[in-house]
């Protein structure tokens, strides 16, 4: 058995709730992380390399396969996306010294400072300063670009939202052939939410939520349909087995929007699109950032859901809790604590091994697959990070055995 | 004035209905009514109500932006018709989301609950670097400087401001408050600042208390 069969045989058992040899895992690194690490394994690792790593928020490009944190730790599954935006647009991009500004083929504008990573920043969040959706009337107007078109997937890679001073990456294909062989391999798309934010802006796209709804849920249908589309051409050309939603509807301290507001304007659109993500025999993991109380956990399931992620531990998210609750039902995927235990002072491993060893109680029975509870950011010690992987190597391997932290679920 | 209704005023700031608040906004300049006292009378209740219930989780966020937005209809009207001071009743603060952060949702809605209880606000955005925030300090003057950051890769900006202030001796006579999802009372006492607000019924409360304020 190949290495990619070997780790997709392992996710898949995790997926159906099964033990398989250890517990399977996925990281998203940021870029600015990834930039650190390196450097980090260049010297800890005494590792001799000249290679400039090219990273984008996102996204990187690595050659030498001991700067590759995913390949160093040895992740099972690898997340590949092609330019799903919309439209299909070449970005019109102006840059000053301290600033990029892009068109993006979400049809909105965006300012982004460029990284300064002496300064303490890099690759920041964009600013979304215009939209070309300007009115609730606009939203009928809209023409989506054909989600199958092949330059999607086959021209290098210049959708704006992954760049770092909006660089050119490989091409979802040579993604694609470059990954096949050692991972299990994770497709991704954005629900109606997500998509329709980002193209109205989040205040406008809040208060058209709560004035006219009849034009969002016209409009959310359509970008479903987008979705759809794009995700179908996915599943053909990589044959992954599992696609991520991205959908986002909590933030620290709860929803962003009523349970009410769901059910009725999004709850419809995501269980079409997960109905289309079973037809294609694939399993549908849903991304939701910050708090998600148990009634839109529930709310998520009915509407199909295989996996949630990436249960964030500072938003108040437990995944001993969900396990206990709906562990028959749903797949965790993430929980590892980003901010407190991994974002602790370098060094810090005690805080890591509690909060890591005990996350790990979830994976009891299958239904888990490690990941932080979002992503790795660049304030994350690449010590510390290193240590969760130690962990990972020494506890993850079932049965398990989670020392002075193992818990009776 | 007795017989105009700021109950059904508060009320359309409160369902954000923007066209019945700007109406109603015409309707009792018309009759003469003071706007100091459409303010106090019609906008605040309704902006206080739809504080009041987002923090206990009755409302979310699309019913308070538009809420917002009904009030932000009215107060266009008023705004004009206001002498200096009326605008600056309780004083004037400068906010922005810091350096690196363009998160500004909590913020706006902190600005507009401020702006509806009589502050001066003057919002610098998102991304604001730290030379932007003290130019404004010297040039206004502020009782205090309220500053947002929701992402925990820029919250050491708001220690790294704080800094340049006592350097530049510009804090003895400033309030600092600060809130945004990547901070909390601790972080606030560990860099010195004067108050923390997790949302922005209680930014109203203590912006008042740093100024001296009742009510």
């Amino acid at each position: 058995m190949g290495r990619s069969q070997e780790k997709t045989k392992r996710v898949m058992q995790a997926m159906h709730h099964e033990e398989a040899d250890r517990i399977p895992a996925i990281e998203w690194f940021a870029g600015e992380f990834i930039t650190r690490w390196v450097e980090w394994r260049k010297t800890v690792g005494k590792v001799k390399s000249d290679e400039q790593v090219l990273t984008a928020s996102w996204a990187a490009v690595i050659k030498n396969e001991e700067l590759d944190p995913a390949r160093y730790y040895d992740m099972d599954l690898a997340l590949a996306v092609p330019n799903s935006d919309p439209k299909f647009i070449t970005p019109d991009v102006t840059s000053t010294d301290a600033y990029t500004i892009a068109t993006s083929g979400f049809g909105c504008t965006i300012k982004k400072r460029n990284s300064r990573l002496e300064d303490g920043y890099m690759a920041p969040m964009a600013e979304y300063i215009d939209f070309s959706i300007k009115s609730p009337d606009d939203y009928a107007r809209f023409q989506f670009d054909d989600p199958k078109d092949p330059r999607r997937f086959f021209d290098p890679r210049q959708d704006i939202l992954s760049g770092d001073g909006f660089t050119v990456l490989p091409s979802y294909m040579d993604g694609i052939q470059s990954l096949k062989e050692d991972y299990c391999l994770i497709g991704g798309i954005y629900e109606a939410w997500e998509g329709l934010w980002r193209m109205r802006g989040i205040s406008n796209a809040m208060m058209d939520m709560a004035r006219e709804p009849e034009k969002v849920k016209a409009f959310c249908n359509r970008l479903i349909d987008f979705a759809v589309g794009s995700m179908q051409e996915q599943v053909r050309l990589s044959q992954c087995p599992l696609m991520y939603i991205w959908g986002d509807l909590g933030y620290k301290t709860g929803l962003m929007f009523s349970p009410r507001m769901w059910r009725d304007i999004f709850f419809p659109p995501l269980k079409r699109l997960v109905d289309a993500i079973h037809k294609e025999g694939v399993l549908a993991i849903y991304h939701s950032c910050g708090h998600n109380p148990d009634s839109t956990v529930e709310g998520l399931i009915e509407a199909g859901i295989d996996g949630l992620n990436p249960l964030e531990v500072k938003a108040g998210m437990d995944a001993l809790h969900i396990k206990r609750k709906y562990g028959d039902k749903l797949v965790i995927v993430g929980g590892i604590d980003n901010a407190h235990a991994l974002g602790a002072p370098a060094g810090d491993f005690e805080t890591i091994r509690e909060q890591v060893l005990t996350m790990m109680n979830a994976a009891k029975g299958g239904g888990l697959i490690l990941q932080t509870d979002h992503s790795v950011p660049g304030s994350v010690p690449p010590e510390n990070y290193d240590h969760y992987q130690k962990l990972r190597r020494e506890f993850g391997n079932y049965p398990l055995h989670l020392a002075e932290f193992d818990q009776v679920l | 004035m007795t017989d105009f209704d700021f109950a059904k005023m508060a009320e359309s700031v409160y369902l954000g209905n923007r066209t019945d608040a700007a109406e109603m906004t015409r309707t009792a300049l018309k009759a003469g009514i003071q706007p100091t006292t459409i303010i106090e009378n019609g906008l605040i209740p309704g902006m206080q109500r739809l504080g009041e219930d987002f923090s206990k989780g009755e409302i979310f966020l699309p019913e308070m932006l538009i809420g917002a937005d009904a009030m932000k209809a009215s107060l266009a009207l008023i705004k004009p018709l206001l002498k200096s001071d009326e605008t600056k009743r309780h004083g004037t603060i400068v906010l922005g989301t810091v350096l690196g952060d363009v998160h500004d949702i909590g913020k706006n809605i902190v600005a507009w609950m401020l702006e509806g209880a009589g502050f001066n606000v003057i919002d610098l955005g998102v991304d604001v670097p730290p030379e932007r925030f003290i130019e404004t300090i010297k040039k206004e003057t502020p009782q205090i400087l309220g500053l947002s950051a929701l992402l925990t890769t820029s919250t050491h900006q708001i220690g790294a401001l704080m800094e340049e202030l006592k350097k530049q001796g510009l804090r003895d006579n400033l309030k600092i408050m600060i809130g945004g999802a990547s901070v909390d009372p601790t972080y606030a006492v560990r860099v010195g600042a004067d108050g923390y607000a997790i949302d922005a019924v209680s930014a109203v409360a203590k912006a008042k208390e740093l100024v001296g304020t009742k009510g």
